[in-house]
């Protein structure tokens, strides 16, 4: 650790010097937005030739926000973004330039005018590897189940991460557990990304403009997940008119409202989404489904002001619900939901010196209850963040950008509270002695911090270098009752800390490093070291995912959980950048890696550290990713080939053991094909191996009955799982003269109804000894109609 | 019925709703149909079944082998001539000098018999020694298990009958003689000693046990109950729907069996029904097998308890006991919302 400190206190010197010798520089900086409705652009391009051969270039950031410092002289400008008009600027810097420019979309995509070469270099000259940023444009055009527009789904199919059962939400990035993950909106963390049990996202579309996710390489000012993040950011709004978007679809509808409130100054978003599926069922003939309540809504709101060139104002706010139950006789109710709130605060310091500040509110929780006859029973549980983070982006000179910035969030769980009561029901209790049971598992605290400090650095028009450091604390903070376990996790001592006392800390210290040399110019070849620390975790035995969630921190019972990532990558285009692809290998070294021991019990248990069981693990792989990003036939082939294992003594006898992630062979085919401005067609087909799973071996007879007997955990697989989707687009016709337009799509859900198992129960036959399997499957052929609009 | 059961086990409320949930869910869009499934093959692994009581008689132990898992509509292979021996320990694990053989039923295959005239004692462990096996990696096995004390747990037991019972028997012991409203209800009048004590219930109707297996065995435990509810007179144990296979009339003797077993078997017997059950998909954690009480790696549990029982003649003209201070007949109560 000491070596690797050493080595970033090298770079770091390196940079430093590198500009105490540079000549005199000016600053180029700016916002780069679209012309149509005033949208900042994320990742669209800057390229500055100087006349003699040189280039260099940048990105804008997530704020649309771009600088670039270069020494005096003529420089020839290209401005670019994928589905846009490149623009060309010629300046003489003297002096400082603040160039704030807007690109118009290109009137048709059809053209492959508009991919220019420049953009398509972009991905191998940049200094990052694994990840992948998506815009909202593709995601649309990717078949979905019931037509729902679903940004997890369309990342499930990039190599590396893969959903991590039939349908669902969960996904699983580089071998590693749903948890792993850290979904961000607009900065604040969304704890569970699902509805309806995991087959919906939680991100409305039409308030999506962009996805990334960074599936190691991990930037330092991100921490506190062990595999992933996954940023979205949502639309600012329309700053130019106000602009309705919407779709009616057979799950769900949804309508976005944005426009300016003050031209240009301020803007603002609302948009909404519910779906209508419970509307249905009271034309059931089956008196359980008519009794039943399912249904989920989605909000988003924002409101960005810009006081200033230099000075911007964000809100956000999200909140989601899921309300699952039924009316039959007794009476059941099941809600869950997410709500975060952001403010952010972008400050220009100086054209060199970008700064954001955040604020972040986040919440998670569910209430489940149910009343049958006069027992009635109310469990709620949940989890909240308060947060705040400073992050300060220095474009130093033209070599060298240096990122910085700290976080702190003060976490609050609540594992869960439970209120039991049963009262009059059997005829002979009155309320006086009613039996009412409160069970109740105290909150945790604990506070977050991180400091960071990274420099991404050029050395020449090769070679580029990446450090960086991430230090980070995780505090559990009183009022708390922790128990003590022996090592055979017996409970040996119980201790209360009173409220406010810091009782325990564990630190983390996190160098990332990065390197990327470009062979040619359609060449490149990077590689990646990358430490992250994680110090709170799911509570969760099952890989179906469930909306119980519960998170529990680190303490003194549980280590943080640790990995070290190795990445290599080698990037090629052909044919002028239309097709780019990538070949990637990783090696992840997971340690005190967290896992449940046998017969584990997880729901309101008190005790729960005292059913976890930590080891080591072990991920490694290889990402092929063959994209042909534009085009009238554009879309992407991405394999994954992984193993996932955890060693963990205290389970499977101590032997090592596939993690439930594990999946050797992972295949997506994703195509778009655009064959004329009005009408396109999109399929997709996933292949991969099926999950590692423990099924039995043997059968015992004891007692009467047969039992089964396991091997090994996870020794078995699930069926290989193949799926292919297809939809037709239909849009409007084109007319410049008219504010409003359409489309129509129709797609097909697992289009050759392969019935793909969800869960392999094992069962014995009514009246014999015949054991069989029996699978359970989730989908036949799933049609769907959407109407999108747009005025 | 189970009012006990349900504040013993509150988190079987939790689970139970989370089952009906994923019933609810799965009801709602999903088709099972049943497939052809390669399993692994096992290994062979000897399978123990059996323990001591504390009424002098016949103990046996039944000893068998696992099989494939799409194996069992076949013979069951139990294993022969095993040499089976019983010791007995004190408190102090020093051996008291008993030592029972058990002997194979030249009629009934791998069942190990003793002497009919041999009994536990409480607070002893005992040693079950098999040998001459050849089943899986070792030829000797041993097995421990500590006898708990009984106090004279049950003084009485009472029959009365109910009508109009709105909520009954979702959870456990005689689940499907739950399902009307009408029936009779047992109550206990016992006493729970100090400390954490683990039960079984068995239900009789005229002298016929309802429930004696391992799946239906009524398990009670007094750990998570704040009050001794098991020591308060004339909580209701059980209930016999009158619309059940189990129903009972007028007359009938019915009872209960209390069984005190350690808190290993207990902790057994629940992983067993959660492995016969199978697990749900959603909730269920990696299955794992049951973890016995034999050495080298052998399935099952050689089991150590004593039991005491009470029975009382079913009567119509028997009020239920009121207890904690409640009245008869009650006053309607209101609805009582919990607090979010």
């Amino acid at each position: 650790m000491i070596k690797r400190f050493f080595i970033f206190c090298f770079f770091a010197a390196t940079g430093l010097f590198s500009t105490v010798f540079a000549q005199r520089n000016f600053t180029l900086s700016g916002t780069i937005k679209d012309q149509s409705n005033g949208e900042i652009l994320i990742g669209a391009s800057v390229l500055v030739r100087d006349g003699k051969g040189g280039i260099t270039g940048t990105v804008t950031n997530v704020y649309g926000f771009y600088s670039i410092s270069l020494p005096s002289g003529n420089y020839s400008l290209t401005f670019s973004f994928i589905g846009y008009e490149s623009h060309e600027k010629t300046i003489s810097l003297t002096q400082n330039i603040t160039l704030s420019l807007e690109l118009t979309p290109a009137s048709t995509v059809l053209s492959e005018v508009v991919i220019t070469e420049e953009r398509g270099n972009q991905r191998i000259t940049r200094n990052e590897m694994s990840a992948v940023r998506m815009n909202i444009q593709t995601i649309r055009q990717i078949p979905t189940l019931m037509g729902e527009v679903d940004v997890i789904k369309a990342i499930q199919l990039l190599p590396g991460v893969m959903a991590t059962s039939e349908g669902g939400s969960g996904f699983s990035v580089r071998g590693g557990a749903p948890d792993q993950n850290l979904i961000l909106l607009d900065e604040a963390t969304v704890y569970n990304a699902a509805h309806a049990l995991g087959f919906f996202s939680v991100f409305n579309n039409d308030a999506i403009k962009d996805v990334t996710i960074y599936k190691g390489d991990i930037p330092v000012q991100f921490g506190g997940r062990l595999s992933s993040v996954l940023d979205v950011r949502m639309n600012d709004g329309n700053t130019k008119r106000l602009e309705a978007t919407g779709g009616i679809g057979i799950l769900s509808s949804r309508l976005t409202v944005e426009g300016p409130i003050f031209k240009d100054k301020t803007s603002f978003l609302v948009a909404g989404r519910r779906t209508y599926f419970d509307l249905f069922l009271p034309l059931s003939n089956n008196a359980m489904a008519r009794n039943v309540r399912l249904f989920f809504y989605d909000l988003n709101g924002k409101i960005v002001h810009r006081f200033s060139d230099k000075s911007r104002l964000y809100f956000s706010v999200y909140n989601g619900l899921d309300v699952f139950g039924t009316r039959l006789g007794e009476y059941m109710q099941f809600d869950y939901g997410n709500t975060t709130l952001t403010a952010r605060w972008n400050y220009l310091f100086s054209p060199k010196l970008f700064s954001n500040l955040t604020a972040v509110f986040s919440k998670y929780d569910y209430t489940m209850g149910a009343e049958i006859g006069n027992m009635r029973f109310k469990w709620l549980a949940g989890l909240s963040d308060y947060g705040g983070k400073m992050d300060f982006t220095y474009f130093l000179d033209p070599k060298n950008t240096v990122r910085f910035g700290a976080s702190s969030v003060y976490h609050v769980y609540r594992p869960g509270f439970s209120d039991f009561y049963i009262g009059g029901a059997t005829g002979w209790f009155s309320d006086s002695v009613s039996v009412g049971q409160r069970m109740e598992l105290p909150d945790n605290h604990a506070l977050e911090n991180a400091i960071y400090l990274g420099n991404d650095q050029t050395i020449d028009d090769r070679f580029s270098l990446k450090y960086g450091i991430r230090l980070s604390s995780f505090s559990n903070i009183g009022r708390d009752t922790v128990y003590y376990y022996d090592e055979d996790f017996n409970v040996i001592d119980i201790v209360g800390y009173p409220k406010g006392r810091f009782f325990h800390t564990h630190w983390g210290f996190e160098p990332r490093i990065g390197a990327t040399y470009v062979i040619n110019e359609a060449t490149s070849i990077k590689g990646n070291y990358s430490r992250t620390v994680q110090y709170v975790q799911l509570a969760q035995t099952s890989t179906g995912g469930n909306p119980l969630d519960m998170w529990f921190p680190a303490n003194p019972n549980i280590k943080p959980q640790k990995a070290d990532m190795y990445a290599l990558g080698l990037f090629r285009n052909f044919q002028d950048n239309k097709w780019e692809t990538s070949l990637e290998f990783y090696y992840k070294d997971i340690f005190n890696c967290i896992d449940f021991k046998d017969h584990s019990d997880v729901i309101m248990n008190r005790q729960l550290y005292g059913e976890i069981r930590q080891g080591r693990g072990k991920a490694y792989g290889m990402e092929v990713m063959i994209k042909r990003p534009s085009g009238t036939l554009n879309g992407w082939v991405s394999y994954t080939l992984s193993r996932s294992e955890r060693t963990i003594s205290a389970i499977n006898e101590g032997r090592t053991y596939l993690a439930p992630f594990d999946r050797t062979h992972n295949l997506s085919i994703v195509a778009n094909y655009q064959f004329s401005e009005r009408h396109s067609f999109s399929a997709n087909w996933v292949f991969y191996t099926g999950n590692a799973v423990t099924f039995p071996s043997g059968a015992a007879f004891l007692g009467g009955n047969w039992i089964p007997v396991y091997t090994y955990r996870n020794d078995s697989r699930m069926p290989n799982y193949h799926r292919l989707d297809v939809s037709y687009t239909l849009k409007s016709r084109p007319n410049p003269n008219r504010r409003w337009s359409y489309d129509w799509n129709f797609g097909l859900f697992n289009a050759y109804g392969r019935k793909n198992p969800w869960v392999i129960n094992f069962k014995q036959e009514r009246g014999t000894d015949r054991k069989f399997a029996e699978m359970t499957y989730l989908f036949g052929v799933i049609p769907s109609v959407t109407f999108n609009f747009k005025f | 019925m189970m009012i006990k059961q349900i504040i013993g086990n509150r988190k079987q409320g939790i689970r139970f709703s989370i089952y009906l949930f994923t019933y609810l869910l799965i009801f709602l869009s999903s088709c099972t149909e049943e497939i052809d499934i390669r399993l692994k093959s096992s290994d062979k692994r000897l399978v123990v079944d059996g323990g001591i009581g504390m009424e002098p008689g016949v103990h046996t132990v039944i000893l068998s082998t696992t099989v494939d898992y799409f194996a069992t509509n076949a013979e069951i292979p139990y294993v022969s001539d095993a040499y089976v021996t019983i010791t007995e320990f004190n408190e102090a694990m020093q051996a008291t000098g008993r030592l029972f053989r058990l002997l194979e039923n030249p009629t009934k295959k791998g069942h190990y018999e003793t002497e009919p005239d041999v009994f536990g004692k409480q607070g002893h462990t005992y040693r079950l020694n098999i040998s001459n096996v050849n089943v899986g990696k070792e030829t000797h096995y041993t097995a421990d298990a500590f006898f708990p004390y009984i106090a004279e747990q049950i003084d009485s037991v009472r029959a009365v009958w109910w009508t109009n019972l709105l909520w009954a028997g979702i959870l456990g012991g005689l689940q499907d003689t739950a399902r009307g409203r009408n029936g009779w209800n047992i109550e206990l009048f016992a006493d729970d000693p100090e400390g954490e004590n683990y039960y079984i219930f068995i239900t009789y109707k005229n002298g016929i046990p309802l429930n004696d297996t391992l799946t239906r065995f009524l398990l009670l435990d007094n750990t998570l109950i704040d009050q001794n509810m098991i020591g308060l007179r004339g909580i209701p144990i059980e209930f016999i729907s009158d619309s059940s296979w189990a129903a009972a009339k007028e007359g009938d003797t019915l009872g209960l069996e209390i069984r005190a077993i350690s808190k290993d078997y207990y902790r057994y017997i629940n992983e067993f029904r959660t492995v016969y059950g199978g697990s749900n998909p959603m909730f269920g954690g990696a299955p794992a097998n049951v973890r016995g009480n034999v050495s080298g790696g052998a399935i099952g549990y050689f089991w150590a308890h004593g039991n005491r029982k009470a029975f009382d003649v079913a009567d119509r003209s028997k009020r239920p006991t009121v207890f904690g201070g409640g009245f008869w007949p009650p006053p309607n109560p209101p609805k009582q919302i919990i607090p979010r």
